[in-house]
């Protein structure tokens, strides 16, 4: 396949968003741009199928340290895919939400939209912890303005302490490189790995980078920002927070915890703290998301336990050397179908307010009797949320589960299958009222057929994309 | 001489934190983070002294001032949220 400039997936949405806030236009420019946009990521997946090596480019012609390097390889390839069919759908959703809802705030929404869909290629495709850093911050700062959308009260608190937060985590990301950057003299990842090997100092350097992306990522302790800003925005915003945005801190994480990190006894023991985290997340999120009366507050505690299971297998990434394709691909699989599902759930939350005004999950409309549509996207985003089978969601839990008693970590493949267990109560309350047929609560209002349509899609790709995963998992597997 | 840039980086990262731990108020914790800010690119710009060569090393001047720019940022947006907050109160 043709070999193509890695910069274009980042120029391509900065471009969309200077040129949707500047024209008249806008919705016109958003689409064919989205569309754009979408095919390169396609693209760039199809060309890591190709092509065994990764693809290294530096911006401009300038080598490292001065110089920016980009990498294309088979998990980022995979993830750029995700963003594009997330980014599309959500593009699609947005087109006809802004059109019937908020429409002043549709004004800004476009910028936003493809800048941080800018700041997530830049981010998959460094390998360069500084400019990690720089495509986190682009990403947080968008995603602080995302929340803050609907313009008031709630929403503006929520996002002013996500904000506070996201700067306190981006200052101890920073302390932990300056450390890495006196002790070793390097930043790229690759170099670093090859310079940690036989040295104590990168342990001092981890504590602020792993509590900073821990934030970023809502591991338990630091939870509590998530559920107000992800559930008091536009449903549109949701969705890309909930499904992407939180998603490159624990991709980070992987990275280094495969890829840089050496051999040392003290990783072990915090390998172990993080997996804690992670079964802590799973069990307290799941259990605020069935207590949960508004659907959307349901969803961002789910969110917070999905979260979970990404850091609870940190002993896996830690102790999978030989596994390590599988490993890399029970992780990929398991964010990209939470992403789709998650993104599907929330656009259908979104049509439920639309009808009924209101949030509370005893006002949602009897989907399955009023918009079949609407009630596949939550029917099939849920089974892949919980896992059940021929879903993504069930193949990456299954990838995970064998690979746990392949490497001996019985016990992290048995809290994994109870969070399965509690996600199915956490989704039942959704979709029990889907099927309510009290005269009060049947809204038979017409939901406008793009939204109701992307939700569909994304939900069903969430769930047929367990039965191509062979397909999708090729690039990964060749490394 | 150096010891004394990393004490002093050290002392405004602890206190910034605490003052962001305690404080209720939304510019109090923003003037505390951006105290923070400051001892971390302090600590940052001090290590580009540790090379035992006579010439300070450039990278961690270049990597604070992209830093710098990302705390103005930063701040920026959380004072406009500031100030519609308090509309929205009026």
């Amino acid at each position: 396949m043709i070999s193509f400039d890695l910069g274009y997936l980042i120029v391509l949405p900065l471009l969309a968003s200077i040129f949707s806030l500047i024209s008249p236009i806008r919705v016109y420019i958003a689409l064919a741009f989205s569309l754009l946009s979408f095919l390169l990521s396609v693209y760039s997946f199809l060309y890591t199928l190709r092509d065994n090596t990764p693809l290294y480019q530096w911006i401009g012609g300038w080598t490292p340290p001065l110089g920016i390097g980009l990498r294309l390889d088979g998990l980022s390839g995979f993830f750029l895919l995700m963003i594009g069919i997330v980014s599309l759908f959500v593009a699609l959703y947005s087109i006809s939400f802004f059109n019937v809802e908020y429409k002043r705030q549709g004004r800004f929404f476009w910028f936003f939209f493809f800048f941080l869909w800018a700041g997530l290629n830049a981010f998959f495709l460094s390998e360069d912890l500084f400019n990690l850093y720089v495509a986190l911050e682009v990403l947080s700062l968008t995603a602080v303005i995302l929340v803050a959308l609907p313009g008031y009260k709630k929403a503006i608190k929520a996002s002013l302490n996500y904000l506070f937060l996201s700067i306190l985590a981006s200052m101890f990301y920073l302390l932990g490189i300056a450390m890495l950057y006196a002790n070793y003299g390097v930043l790229s990842m690759s170099l670093l790995s090859q310079k940690l090997s036989d040295t104590q100092e990168f342990i001092y350097a981890l504590f602020p980078i792993t509590i900073a992306l821990a934030i970023k990522s809502a591991l338990l302790p630091f939870h509590f920002w998530l559920p107000p800003a992800h559930s008091s925005t536009v449903a549109p915003a949701s969705a890309l927070l909930s499904s992407l945005v939180i998603k490159p801190p624990a991709y980070l994480m992987l990275r280094l915890w495969m890829e840089v990190l050496p051999k040392d006894k003290s990783l072990e023991y915090l390998s172990i703290v993080l997996s804690i985290m992670g079964a802590l997340a799973i069990f307290i999120g799941s259990y605020y998301a069935i207590r949960q009366k508004t659907i959307k507050r349901l969803l961002a505690y789910s969110t917070v336990a999905q979260m979970g299971y990404l850091f609870i297998m940190v002993p896996l990434y830690y102790h999978g050397e030989i596994l390590k394709e599988a490993v890399l691909q029970a992780f990929a699989l398991q964010v990209f179908s939470h992403a789709l599902a998650k993104a599907s759930m929330f656009l259908s939350s979104g049509n439920a307010i639309y009808v009924a005004k209101r949030d509370e999950l005893s006002y949602m409309p009897g989907f399955a009797h009023s918009h079949p549509f609407t009630f596949f996207a939550l029917f099939f985003s849920g089974a892949t949320l919980i896992g059940l089978p021929l879903s993504a969601g069930f193949v990456a839990k299954f990838l995970f589960l064998e690979l746990s008693i392949k490497l001996g970590f019985f016990l992290h493949g048995g809290i994994m299958l109870l969070g399965s267990l509690l996600a199915s109560l956490y989704v039942y309350p959704i979709w029990k009222e889907c099927f309510s047929s009290h005269p009060t609560k049947f809204y038979d209002k017409p939901i406008p057929q793009l939204m109701e349509i992307s939700a569909f899609l994304l939900g069903f790709l969430a769930f047929s994309s367990g039965m191509i995963t062979g397909f999708l998992l090729e690039g990964i597997a060749r490394g | 001489m150096i010891w004394f840039y990393y004490i002093l980086a050290i002392l405004l990262v602890i206190i910034s934190l605490y003052h962001f731990i305690v404080a209720r108020n939304y510019v109090k914790r923003l003037i505390a983070l951006n105290i923070l800010g400051s001892g971390v690119f302090l600590f940052f710009i001090t290590t580009a002294k540790n090379t035992n060569t006579e010439s300070p090393d450039p990278v961690p001047h270049a990597l604070v001032l992209t830093g710098i720019v990302v705390a103005v940022s930063a701040t920026a947006i959380a004072v406009s949220l500031i100030l519609h907050l308090n509309k929205e109160e009026e």
